[in-house]
């Protein structure tokens, strides 16, 4: 059998305040298979954004292991952690992060043309991922000039243009209306599964849960 | 007691001057860390107000050095000629304002918005030369009291189009890599755009002095810097000195207030890396740069 595209063991993360220390991630184990979409749900507090944040490498201060696509994450030093998120994760937010001064199309190549994909192909590739998402004709827009749900369609095209192993998702239609919502994140994850990318998605909506592979619940900073 | 001989004294003071030297010499010549203010920017000389720290060259010079080195890390190669761009670019930022100050550590936060502007012959995604973002800027003196730290946030709107840098070449945005021939990234290891049909922008320029009626569009008797005398001795510099001045007025004849401000400011930057230029191809390569750029800005404020 394969290696889990993401493992977790003994994962530790706590927040000294004062004298007070809050211990936030108290030992979190997971595994996801490549291609396999995973919800975690908790109430907020959880500390579902902690352990994304963790898992995507965007702090530091944890303690544990963290393996993704077979390589140790933990003991990588800051560069070492910033290659591994460009060529293995894919990120959405409940915020869409676009970059305002580029249009639709540009946010999408960017990660590409980083990733080392020649320009004109990124910008072939960029084009196919947004018309499939139903921006055909909003390739040039600039997010300022995109509703809420093709903003947050061009940050998943963004999240899964270099095809990731794996995507993480915090909440990652939590800032639109329920209709749009479940458009988008159906969207979201027809892409994902025709990319065969893994998924992690960060979620307190049940509703949204029950249309992923597995549902992991996270209380008080351990999966039940 | 004996008595020292003229020539043993003589000796004796030579010897205190070599000593005194040698120190001098080694202190002078201690080798900084790039990632740090200069010793006058220390904790210690910090100016009293921390904001002129806020607003200080040698501050803005770390900055952007570090989003460069970001960019790199982020792109995962091409470190060396980052290093040589980040040189070329101009970083500059509007409102620096003093956001925090830390009594115990001496840290001082900032922000600012920062305009970074590339050099010609180098765009990134979309070919741009410009990149804007609202950021904040901690300084806080080094642990071993040499230099400042400095710690960046909300600066990836600049780092991650930075990544994409590549040398303008057509439509087309080719990789830095390979490393350019010459160490100067203006040089004309830089490809150049191909030249629009029925322009004089590709046309092999003539090395001889422009005839009357040809020349530049200033005065050339009042020509000082190195790159206005280029211009003048040059039938094919003059000539692009002459197409890009009809198109700059004719575009700050019909855009609005914001973008002729960003057309008049950026042309003071233009007239510093062409007086930069070490060579004539270098000063028609910024002229063509700054005819593409005056066509973005005017694009850009159409939008």
């Amino acid at each position: 059998m394969s290696e889990p595209v993401l493992q977790t063991t003994d994962l530790r993360r706590s927040f000294t305040q004062g004298s007070v220390t809050i211990d936030v991630l108290r030992g979190v184990n997971l595994a996801i298979r490549a291609g396999e979409a995973v919800a975690l749900l908790g109430p907020s507090g959880s500390g579902k954004s902690t352990l994304l944040q963790a898992i995507g490498l965007l702090e530091g201060g944890f303690e544990g292991s963290i393996r993704i696509a077979g390589k140790e994450a933990s003991t990588l030093d800051d560069n070492g952690r910033t290659a591994l998120r460009r060529d293995a994760l894919g990120f959405v937010y409940q915020f869409h992060h676009l970059l305002p001064d580029f249009d639709a199309i540009e946010n999408v190549v960017l990660p590409l043309v980083i990733h080392g994909t020649e320009p004109a192909e990124a910008r072939v590739r960029a084009a196919e991922l947004l018309t499939r998402l139903g921006l055909g004709q909003r390739l040039d827009h600039r997010p300022a000039k995109l509703s809420g749900g093709e903003q947050q369609r061009v940050a998943v095209a963004r999240a899964l243009a270099n095809r990731p192993p794996l995507v993480l998702a915090d909440e990652p239609t939590g800032n639109l209306d329920e209709h749009t919502a479940d458009v988008v994140f159906a969207e979201f994850m027809d892409l994902v599964r025709s990319e065969g990318s893994a998924a992690l998605v960060a979620t307190h909506n049940e509703r949204i849960a029950a249309k992923m592979d597995r549902v992991l619940r996270l209380h008080e900073g351990i999966l039940e | 007691m004996r008595r020292l001989t003229p020539t043993q004294i003589g000796l004796l003071v030579a010897a205190v001057l070599i000593l005194i030297f040698a120190i001098w010499i080694a202190t002078s010549t201690r080798q900084a860390n790039p990632d740090r203010l200069p010793d006058g920017n220390n904790t210690a000389t910090r100016p009293e107000n921390p904001q002129q720290t806020c607003a200080a060259q040698s501050t803005y010079d770390l900055i952007k050095r570090e989003l460069f080195r970001r960019a790199a890390v982020l792109r995962g190669s091409d470190q060396a000629a980052y290093d040589k761009l980040s040189a070329y670019a101009v970083v500059r930022i509007d409102r620096p304002l003093l956001a925090s100050e830390d009594e115990g550590t001496g840290a001082i936060g900032c922000t600012g918005s920062l305009t970074l502007d590339l050099p010609p012959g180098v765009a990134v995604v979309g070919g741009r030369r410009t990149l804007a973002a609202d950021i904040g800027y901690t300084l806080q003196g080094a642990a071993d009291g040499n230099g400042q730290v400095l710690t960046l946030t909300n600066a990836d709107a600049i780092v991650t189009p930075l990544a994409t840098l590549a040398r303008t070449g057509g439509q087309a945005l080719d990789p830095l890599a390979p490393e350019p021939q010459s160490t100067d990234p203006l040089a004309p290891a830089v490809e150049l755009p191909p030249a629009p049909e029925g322009e004089l922008l590709g046309a092999p320029r003539a090395t001889t002095p422009p005839r009357a009626g040809e020349g530049p569009s200033f005065d050339c008797a009042n020509a000082r810097t190195g790159g206005e005398r280029a211009v003048c001795s040059d039938a094919g510099l003059a000539a692009l000195d002459r197409q890009m001045v009809a198109q700059y007025r004719q575009a700050v004849s019909s855009v609005d207030r914001r973008t002729r401000a960003e057309l008049e400011r950026s042309r003071n930057r233009f007239l510093s890396f062409r007086d930069q230029c070490p060579s004539d191809d270098c000063i028609a390569d910024t002229y063509r740069g700054r005819m593409r750029e005056i066509r973005d800005i005017v694009d850009e404020g159409g939008r």
